[in-house]
């Protein structure tokens, strides 16, 4: 069981938070494909406050927070 | 050389004289314009030890090259005038479209000086430009005396900056608004205007700013529309959500300072996040002069309409305050705006006073208003006011969390740095953002050298946010670039889509000169350096190139940042030696030389 986070754009016609199954060792990638966003749309990507890639594994427990590209100040 | 007006309005309100200047190309060229040239007028002209109230003290407005052209965010202008918040040189920015009508009533900048004897406000219609009785403005709010001046010089059109209540009464939080809701808020540059009797200042420029190359412009400035238009940041994040969008991520990091920075993880951030704004209380964007981007926010809440609140304030008034009511967030903003303070510091200062209540310094009998609860939507609403109005406790809160803490013999509950408090980023979680704090020259500023873009957004490359080494370069670069864009009269987010070779593209087309993109970073690199020799002249030493105790000392309890602290003592000693300074933090006489200050 993972929990993902979505926010900004992502959330919108998905979700904001969820617990999900996840393989041990899954990809990042993957969790992304599932959720059908693009690698290059993640902006920034974090597993547990960690910045993170799409090679990334995800281990139960995890928290995964993926955003699109933003800024601001 | 086109792109500049090429005149100085200057004004005398001791003695109501009011003379047009040329201004000296040579000297603009070298200071580019806005911040660069507003310091360098400045400190020639004013004595680094003057006493910010005095009528000695001048207040320039400054608009660059780029204000009022074509080139996308060309609305802003600099206040620079000498802080008496903090001490040091303050430069504060604003949009919006007071800094292109300035332009287009053809002058680069206004050097106000002396003090009128009764309140009063500068009208310029274009080469017609007069010194009024502002009375019955005294003790008005910014949006009743904006719509007061239209009324009054029937000119509909034109654009008014103001300072309210707050600026006239001298709170050394009070910002100086334009348009009503664009903001130079920090360094207390309001009460400067206050202390000087000057109300508010009036433009309706009819010309226009042509470039000395139009093809060459037009090219330019394609370029980087096009860029704006593609980057995900600048055409996505940016005008559907605005600044606000940053809560959460900056929250997920675990670097979101809670509770006068005594946390770094608010736990019902999303509350009051830029999605929540977004969702529940946003209106329209909308954007200032020449902007493609559009982030500003207009919100609604009680039936009043107003603009914001940006990331900054959404922070300062939830997290910082521990409130997570979005409108009452909102409701203190619109204070904020109404009566002229700077919604940062005016947050963080009732954070800080929430500390001292918290640990029993500030006590209930002092108290003329809710009591200072962290988590308190009425505390936060009712105590902005007050220090608006500087009524009451209000008016100790209205001199900032640093006199305040002071005041209570605990200073070190002032999260700030050279008096001002800083932003809404816990430099515990981000180490060059930490250093650019420290060495910021107007105190605890996050746009100096914005190093959350590399260490957190990863633009234009992701820095690991932990590591120290390399760091001093990145902050370095960062400063020196926004310097120049500070000065050429842009907005800063431009730099998300855009770097230093589009910017030396459009000033070039623009002034018709042939700056190489070195050339333009050395001004910025100058630009710094006479700000740091001014605070230095000021007597702020390199000693004060520092964090508060929590921050330096104190590890983050929990979350992602967890068990980290501001490590500064690796991070200076690499940047005064980037920099050019001696180990001690002096610019060395070489440096100044070979910047043509010496
Ligand atoms: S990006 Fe936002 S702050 Fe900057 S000029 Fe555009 S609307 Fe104004």
């Amino acid at each position: 069981m993972i929990e993902v986070r979505l926010f900004a754009t992502f959330r919108d016609n998905r979700f904001k938070e969820r617990r999900m199954d996840f393989p041990e060792d899954g990809l990042l990638e993957d969790l992304l494909g599932q959720l059908d966003i693009g690698a290059d749309e993640a902006g920034i990507l974090l597993v547990n406050g960690d910045s993170a890639t799409p090679e990334t594994k995800l281990h139960a427990g995890d928290v995964v927070s993926i955003f699109p590209a933003i800024g601001g100040g | 050389m086109a792109g500049y007006c090429q005149k100085i309005l200057r004004i005398n309100l001791s003695t109501g004289s009011v003379n047009t200047e040329s201004l000296d190309l040579t000297t603009a060229k070298k200071f580019i314009g806005g911040r660069g040239l507003g310091t360098y007028i400045f400190s020639e002209e004013v004595d680094a030890g003057i006493d910010p109230f005095s009528a000695d003290n001048k207040i320039i407005f400054a608009a660059g090259p780029l204000t009022g052209t074509s080139a996308p965010t060309g609305g802003r202008y600099m206040v620079v005038t000498k802080s008496p918040l903090s001490g040091t040189i303050a430069s504060s920015n604003s949009g919006g479209f007071w800094g292109a009508e300035l332009k287009h009533a053809g002058y680069d900048l206004i050097i106000v000086e002396g003090k009128s004897p009764r309140p009063c406000y500068i009208l310029i219609n274009d080469s017609d430009v007069q010194v009024k009785d502002a009375e019955k403005y005294r003790g008005k709010l910014v949006s009743e005396t904006t719509d007061g001046l239209i009324e009054e010089t029937q000119l509909a059109k034109a654009r008014i900056l103001t300072i309210g209540p707050a600026g006239e009464k001298g709170a050394l939080l009070a910002s100086i608004m334009n348009e009503k809701y664009r903001a130079a808020g920090r360094s207390g540059v309001g009460a400067v205007m206050g202390s000087k009797n000057l109300k508010a200042i009036v433009v309706r420029g009819t010309g226009k700013c042509r470039p000395a190359d139009k093809e060459k412009t037009k090219e330019a400035i394609k370029a980087v529309r096009d860029k704006i238009k593609q980057n995900d940041v600048t055409a996505k994040g940016l005008p559907t959500y605005g600044t606000a969008v940053l809560v959460n991520v900056i929250n997920e990091h675990g670097m979101y300072p809670t509770r006068n920075f005594q946390e770094g993880v608010f736990a019902t951030a999303d509350q009051v996040s830029g999605e929540s704004l977004a969702e529940k209380r946003l209106v329209r964007n909308v954007a200032c002069y020449a902007c493609p981007i559009a982030c500003g926010r207009r919100s609604v809440v009680d039936g009043v309409e107003g603009e914001g609140p940006e990331y900054e304030t959404l922070w300062a008034y939830s997290a910082d305050c521990g409130v997570d009511d979005l409108d009452s967030v909102i409701r203190a903003n619109n204070f904020c705006n109404e009566y002229g303070i700077d919604t940062i510091s005016a947050g963080a200062t009732i954070a800080c006073a929430m500390e001292l209540y918290a640990k029993g310094l500030i006590k209930d009998d002092e108290l003329d208003g809710p009591p200072l609860n962290f988590g308190s939507g009425v505390a936060i609403v009712e105590w902005s006011r007050k220090m608006g109005a500087l009524e009451g406790f209000g008016e100790k809160l209205a001199q900032g969390s640093y006199r305040l803490a002071k005041s209570y013999g605990a200073a070190e509950l002032s999260m700030s740095v050279k008096k001002l408090e800083m932003p809404a980023y816990d430099p515990r979680g981000v180490q060059g953002h930490a250093l650019n704090y420290a060495t910021s020259n107007r105190g605890g500023c996050h746009v100096r050298g914005y190093m959350i873009s590399p260490e957190i957004l990863g633009l234009p490359e992701k820095l690991d946010r932990f590591a120290t080494e390399g760091k001093a370069t990145w902050v370095k670069a960062f400063q020196d670039l926004t310097a120049v864009i500070d000065s050429l009269g842009l907005c800063l987010f431009t730099s998300f889509a855009i770097g230093a070779d589009e910017y030396r593209a459009m000033y070039n087309a623009i002034t018709g000169e042939e700056l190489t993109t070195e050339q333009l970073l050395e001004a910025g690199d100058r630009i710094y350096n006479l700000e740091r020799q001014f605070n230095l002249a000021a007597g702020i030493s390199p000693d004060q190139d520092t964090l508060p105790k929590r921050v330096l000392d104190e590890p983050i309890s929990e979350g992602p940042s967890k068990g980290h602290v501001a490590e500064l003592g690796k991070l200076l000693p690499e940047y005064y030696k980037e920099r050019g300074w001696d180990e001690g933090g002096i610019p060395t006489q070489e440096k100044l030389a070979e910047l043509g200050i010496g």
